[in-house]
């Protein structure tokens, strides 16, 4: 099995039997054809074969279980709505009051979690509706990543529930991801 | 007339057009054999903002341009309505100056509706919509100039032959904007099941009166046209997206027309698929990837 240094949408792959089609090919007339115009490669533990583009989308589409920032435009008590940044196009989203924490989810308060203007690092879990994406931040690394106080002062985390002025020393809630 | 300046001499009241000598245009002639195709360039990425890119242009003699620029996928409106796979949406705009003689106006007409319409039936099905749901492409094809006359394309009050040829130059027009549209939307990296390249063959009467079929036929060359199909041809999958045809032909002679017309595609796919890898090789010789120049050679030398 050689396969070509680069191939074209509609090319078909030559691969050996029980090769999984992975991302940038589909199966066509049960052969492993080509979606993309890239660089095929075949990974042998996994025995998958995949395709890498030329060129990439300029703003790639958030998808389930993906990890992606996204800045609060509004919240109310039920949930925060937000906008997830992709390149130059943005999607909206939303993160609903018991998607917040993974405890204690009733006793939740979206405003004690995220204002408008944060920053959070927030996961996937639907497509959702016409409108919006469905996100969560439970988790420990998943939350608000940059604030800025009622002041316009530039915060930073102090627990998980917390964070801090950093000349004022003003402590304002926030639903905070752990610092990488 | 009490207040004219009777004093001086006036000027007309009217505008005058400046009396203009013109030879008659030369009688067209076929220069070209039956089954030559015209040379096509083709270039991706020539503009920056959009995800993907195609100029189409064909040699002189001819003088169609196009250009293509693909945006997306991105969120779709909320006035669009969800839709769990990608929405494909094209648009064909004539230029204020693509069209000789007369000036064509900004606002959208019929046929740049009806066109649009033919091309996003044409593309939307090399797309694969459901690797992006929920999002819009946008597809925007604009012609900078057209080949032979583009108004009269029913040619309901042409003269006979005349009218038919007249609708070649909108079919051409088309078929320009399938293969650069779907140059455009492999450039721009969106996963697609194959590349669609349109073909045009038109059924025409030769001197001895009888008909013939001719690949690639333009309006400048002055066939007496008696039907032209035009196709839209995904050729790895075998696979015809749009049969646009205008004219009035038999049932064998269509089947024998619309052939010709997707040999044409299969030729003009060699081209997109040049076009397409071009960018390729650029990425590969910025990776310095030894291997990559060995496989392709650098100068693509596009034939149709």
């Amino acid at each position: 099995m050689s396969l070509p240094t680069t191939c074209l949408p509609g090319q078909p792959l030559p691969v050996s039997p029980g090769t999984i089609p992975g991302p940038g090919t589909y199966i066509s007339n049960s052969e492993i054809t080509s979606t993309l115009t890239g660089l095929p490669s075949y990974n042998a533990t996994t025995k998958t074969i995949s395709v890498s583009p030329a060129t990439t989308l300029p703003s790639p589409l958030p998808t389930i279980s993906s990890t992606v920032l996204a800045r609060v435009t509004r919240i109310n008590p039920r949930q925060a709505t937000v906008a997830i940044l992709s390149g130059s196009d943005t999607f909206q989203g939303v993160i609903r009051q018991q998607d917040i924490r993974a405890t204690e989810k009733d006793k939740v308060k979206v405003f004690e979690s995220f204002r408008p203007g944060d920053v959070v690092r927030a996961k996937v879990i639907s497509l959702g509706d016409l409108q919006n994406y469905y996100l969560t931040t439970a988790g420990n690394s998943l939350g608000v990543v940059m604030a800025v106080s009622e002041e316009g002062e530039e915060m930073v985390p102090v627990s998980w529930r917390e964070m801090r002025g950093m000349k004022t020393g003003k402590v304002e809630l926030r639903k905070v991801a752990k610092p990488i | 007339m009490a207040l004219t300046d009777r004093r001086r001499v006036n000027g007309p009241a009217l505008p005058t057009s400046i009396p203009f000598y013109d030879t008659p245009a030369p009688a067209p002639t076929v220069s070209r054999s039956p089954t030559e195709l015209r040379k096509i360039f083709l270039k991706t990425s020539l503009t920056p903002p959009a995800s993907g890119s195609a100029f189409y242009e064909l040699t002189p003699p001819s003088t169609l341009k196009l250009t293509t620029s693909v945006y997306g996928p991105r969120p779709l409106p909320p006035s669009a309505g969800f839709s769990p796979t990608a929405r494909v949406t094209a648009e064909l705009k004539f230029a204020p100056f693509s069209t000789r003689g007369e000036r064509r106006g900004y606002v959208r007409d019929g046929l740049e509706r009806e066109l649009s319409l033919q091309l996003q039936i044409a593309i939307s099905g090399m797309v694969r919509a459901s690797a992006y749901p929920k999002s819009g492409i946008d597809v925007f094809v604009t012609v900078l100039d057209c080949e032979g006359r583009i108004e009269e394309m029913i040619g309901v009050d042409a003269a006979e032959g005349e009218g038919e040829r007249a609708s070649l130059g909108a079919m051409q027009v088309l078929t320009g904007a399938i293969t650069c549209a779907s140059t455009a939307i492999a450039d721009a990296g969106i996963e697609c099941v194959d590349l669609v390249a349109a073909g045009m063959a038109a059924l025409v009467e030769a001197k001895d009166g009888k008909d013939m079929v001719v690949m690639d036929p333009s309006p400048l060359d002055g066939w007496q046209v008696r039907a032209a199909v035009l196709v839209g041809y995904m050729a790895a999958r075998d696979e015809i997206t749009l049969v646009w045809s205008r004219g009035e032909v038999g049932v064998e002679e269509f089947t024998g027309v619309m052939e010709s017309a997707v040999e044409v595609a299969t030729k003009v796919r060699g081209v997109v698929n040049d076009a397409v890898r071009e960018r390729l090789v650029a990425l590969l010789k910025a990776r310095g990837k030894k291997e990559g120049k060995k496989a392709i050679t650098e100068d693509v030398e596009m034939t149709g």
